[in-house]
């Protein structure tokens, strides 16, 4: 009976699942579901921190995150729940910085060259002020740009890697049916 | 304040509503395309979940 059972191709098709969820797993689900509207509502307030940078960058960026998220987790079938964590973490974690690099900003920005120099003791000239803003925003685009270009480089990656998986177990398919068939086994 | 007016409060406060989120929408286009990805993103975390976590001691993967 066991044999007639899960001796089959397809030993899924006679597994049960139970329909009702279980306390437990029903609070791991609405866990879950609340991280994820967290995220969400965490980008739009980082956003509408930033203001114009916010709207015409940050939302279009971890947008295009999250749209590459989707589709890896869509392709990418055999490791679908890694995407969809790793995808949420990475973008709360861009998100992070952003916030926590605009909340540094002002304890740093109102130090003086003369401050600087004295706190390094060095000479540093008094137009390296300047220098240090051209900096400071050097340092958002950079962060703002390469995070979500890294992100979308893992994803095509993920994808690339998927495929390769693919295309070598049809190989190994192919092979094991030409020995079926030198065997004389082939059905 | 009699029920014709209360009615039109209501209307009022929901068209108010519905073109604000249009606006909203409008001036951040783009969440109109990352928000979905979001809840696939959940919803196939939630479902992968809820298999991972079925009480069943013969699952095969």
């Amino acid at each position: 009976m066991t044999t007639e059972l899960y001796g089959t191709e397809n030993p899924r098709a006679h597994i049960i699942y139970p329909k009702i969820a279980r306390p437990e797993e029903l609070m791991a689900k609405l866990k879950i579901a609340a991280f994820y509207l967290g995220v969400v509502v965490f980008w739009l307030i980082v956003a509408s921190i930033y203001r114009g940078f916010g709207r015409s960058w940050i939302i279009p960026a971890v947008s295009v995150m999250w749209i590459a998220g989707a589709v890896t987790a869509f392709v990418a079938r055999n490791d679908e729940e890694n995407t969809t964590r790793e995808t949420r973490w990475v973008i709360l974690g861009f998100l992070g910085f952003l916030l926590i690099y605009r909340s540094i900003l002002p304890f740093i920005v109102p130090l003086s060259s003369a401050q600087m120099a004295a706190a390094l003791d060095i000479n540093i000239p008094a137009v390296s002020g300047a220098a240090i803003a051209g900096m400071l925003q050097s340092v958002l685009l950079l962060a703002s740009v390469l995070t979500p270009v890294g992100f979308l480089i893992w994803c095509g990656q993920k994808i690339r890697q998927f495929h390769g998986r693919r295309s070598r177990q049809a190989v190994f398919e192919r092979v094991k049916g030409v020995k079926r068939a030198m065997r004389g086994d082939d059905q | 304040m009699t029920i014709s007016e209360i009615l039109q409060s209501v209307l009022v406060f929901h068209v108010n509503a519905f073109y604000g989120l249009i606006f909203f929408f409008q001036a951040n286009f783009f969440l109109l395309l990352g928000l979905p990805a979001a809840v696939y993103l959940a919803w196939v975390e939630i479902r992968a979940k809820s298999v991972l976590s079925a009480d069943d001691k013969r699952r095969v993967t």
